[in-house]
């Protein structure tokens, strides 16, 4: 069913939540018969934490009690607000939120566009629009002299108490940031981003957002050097031990550079690669040998980590690290940053620091490109001799929304699988820009406090799963192996656990990966590179 | 804190049963803990298992590459999941603290392989 929930319900002062998500609600899985039930929190969870919104959290922050506790909350998210909505505090995506909260007539074009709206059998709460309205009508009530006087007679009726506060911080963690919406939206407004500014309102106010991506996010990526925890010295052990790796597969010594001065190219890896998928770093190191890039990676603080998880909610968080990757790139002198097979580095080195870095960087002197178009240079220069059967099986390709969407880095994916794989990819509905959000956006893939890897699992990513499975709907036999390119270790994490959760290996011996391993996996000189397999918990 | 009692010896561990002070550790310890743990007794590859994590540890205080811990101790590429179903029981029993999430979220999925079919 679909639950009637009004944008005044969030003011509510229950704990049972607005929409308490079943299985049976959601969008049916085409392919899925057994699809396990939507567990509740467990009483004590219960008692502790705050569910009010939809039966899951990503925080373990127990509920204010005192009044005092309460009033904290409410008076750091209007003292937040009004820092939002003001230049001197907050230059840098002001435009585009002050146009979205002014301009959007409440069309709901873009509620069909969301793959989470969609997903939850079309859910009020998880409409685009839906989290927006509720701080545009905050914002007029409180900050505007008709909404002072007239509230609900100018649409300002919220009430704003500690639960409004909390179920909207619930609600921006509840979109993936795919901008999906800002696509489709007719006049151009960004709901997807005022999803963001609600995050950044809360973190940069309050400290308040998700232990994975702030504590030991950002936090532990600037002050270890890696938001894996990964020190510098570690990181050298991987280098060794992922040469070590290559000799035994490829018969052959490559030595990946570390911290070479002047070389052409300063490649920088997300570091989840070296933990959960060390073949993707070795793919690119055995690749970029065999083509002669004069290429190196860095062992400095953050060199050797490319994320930026303040693009997420935060941009302080987002200018530290961009900075210190800008500036490891021209302390080493090399002439450009390659980003690694990341989606949201992409957008953060490539896009964003243009926006928020300060001029005097010169940033234009340090071009930061993508891996994808250096690939298909590579495979197309004929340097390299491949054989494409060596990938003769179905593969489809998940597109990236910060690589594909946002920077529409579209064609060098799908030539280099032309010229690397046996048998034409297969193209999900829709995909390009137009392709889904994993489900992992924006954090999701590694946010697993409470049970909101269950909402993940269940929810955000149910159209990628939908999309999957429908990709190779005529080969669906386990008999006929199956590969999922995406080439984002974001994308990768929400893969994985959408295939273990609905069990695709083993009822269709589907598996995923990224882009690299199959052009290396081609590579006549060498023997095959990839294994299959898939490892689930 | 719960203090857990096993066979006569005492350990402090978190909430989530892992051991708060990692110099508490030793080979008794790690025996508790891997019985409380449901892994039965340590034999001689798992003890090299958890042995180099907890070298690898005091020397570079970050979770090794599994693949790596294997090749070290000379055992197959997959021993660790061979060994201990999940790579974060091997952790637990080496005695090390939890481990952050991030290395949770990319770890967790590497428990056990499965075939198709």
């Amino acid at each position: 069913m679909r639950y009637n929930v009004r944008f005044k319900d969030v003011a509510k002062l229950t704990d049972e939540p607005l929409v308490p998500l079943k299985v049976e609600d959601l969008e049916k899985l085409p392919g899925i018969d057994d699809e396990s039930p939507i567990q509740p929190p467990s009483a004590k969870w219960l008692e502790r934490y705050d569910f009010s919104l939809d039966g899951h959290s990503p925080f373990e922050i127990l509920k204010p009690k005192t009044q005092e506790e309460k009033e904290r909350l409410v008076f750091g998210f209007m003292s937040g607000l009004e820092k939002l909505l003001d230049p001197q505090s907050n230059w840098t995506f002001l435009k585009i939120l002050k146009l979205t909260l002014d301009y959007c007539v409440r069309c709901q074009t873009c509620s069909e566009a969301c793959h989470v709206y969609i997903s939850s059998g079309r859910q009020e709460i998880y409409r685009p629009t839906f989290r927006s309205e509720i701080l545009r009508r905050l914002y007029q009530r409180y900050f505007t002299p008709s909404g002072k006087l007239l509230k609900s007679f100018v649409g300002a009726d919220i009430e704003l108490n500690f639960k409004t506060v909390w179920r909207l911080l619930e609600l921006a963690y509840r979109c993936n940031v795919c901008r999906r919406c800002a696509m489709y939206c007719p006049i151009g407004v960004d709901n997807a981003l005022i999803a963001r500014e609600i995050r950044k309102l809360f973190s940069q106010e309050m400290g308040l957002a998700p232990l994975e991506i702030l504590k030991k996010g950002t936090q532990q990526h600037l002050a270890v050097g890696s938001s894996t925890g990964m020190t510098p010295a570690a990181f050298k052990m991987f280098v060794e031990s992922i040469e070590e790796d290559i000799e035994e597969r490829i018969g052959k010594k490559i030595k990946i550079p570390v911290d070479k001065k002047g070389a052409d190219i300063l490649l920088i890896h997300n570091a989840g690669e070296f933990m959960a998928w060390p073949d993707n770093p070795a793919a690119f190191a055995i690749l970029f040998d065999a083509a002669g890039i004069n290429y190196t990676l860095s062992s400095e603080p953050l060199g050797y980590d490319v994320v930026g998880y303040g693009l997420w909610f935060d941009d302080m968080e987002a200018t530290r690290t961009l900075l210190r990757h800008v500036l490891i790139a021209k302390e080493l002198g090399v002439k450009k940053i390659v980003v690694g097979e990341c989606g949201h580095a992409h957008k953060g080195l490539c896009v964003i620091s243009d926006r928020i870095l300060p001029g005097d960087l010169a940033l234009s002197e340090m071009p930061r490109e993508s891996c994808f178009p250096l690939f298909w240079d590579i495979v197309k220069s004929g340097r390299i001799k491949f054989d494409p059967s060596r990938n003769n099986f179905h593969t489809t390709l998940h597109d990236s929304c910060n690589i594909v969407r946002l920077m529409g880095i579209y064609k060098p994916q799908r030539d280099v699988v032309k010229a690397v794989c046996a048998k034409p990819t297969r193209e999900m509905t829709p995909h390009g820009a137009f392709n889904y959000c994993c489900g992992g956006g924006s954090g999701f893939a590694i946010m697993n406090t409470l049970n909101f890897g269950q909402w993940r699992k269940k929810v955000s990513e149910r159209m990628k799963t939908k999309q999957v499975i429908e990709a190779f709907k005529d080969v669906l036999d386990p008999k006929e192996q199956k590969y999922v390119i995406a080439a984002c270790s974001n994308c990768k994490g929400a893969l994985r656990d959408l295939i273990g959760q609905y069990g695709l290996f083993e009822k269709y011996n589907i598996i995923y990966g990224g882009l690299v391993e199959l052009i290396v996996n081609a590579m006549v000189d060498i023997p095959p590179f990839l294994k299959w397999e898939f490892e689930t918990h | 804190m719960p203090v857990i009692e096993h066979k006569g010896i005492k350990i402090n561990v978190d909430d989530d049963g892992y051991l708060v002070n990692p110099k508490d550790w030793n080979e008794n310890v790690a025996r508790a803990l891997a019985e409380i743990e449901g892994m039965g007794e340590l034999t001689k590859d798992k003890m090299d298992i958890i042995t180099f994590m907890r070298e690898f540890f005091e020397k570079y205080q970050s979770f090794p590459m599994l693949g790596m811990v294997c090749k070290n101790i000379h055992q197959p590429q997959k021993c660790v999941t061979e060994q201990f179903i999940e790579p974060l029981k091997a952790w637990k029993i080496a005695g090390l603290s939890k481990p952050g999430p991030m290395v949770l979220g990319y770890i967790k999925g590497h428990s056990f392989i499965v075939k198709p079919g």
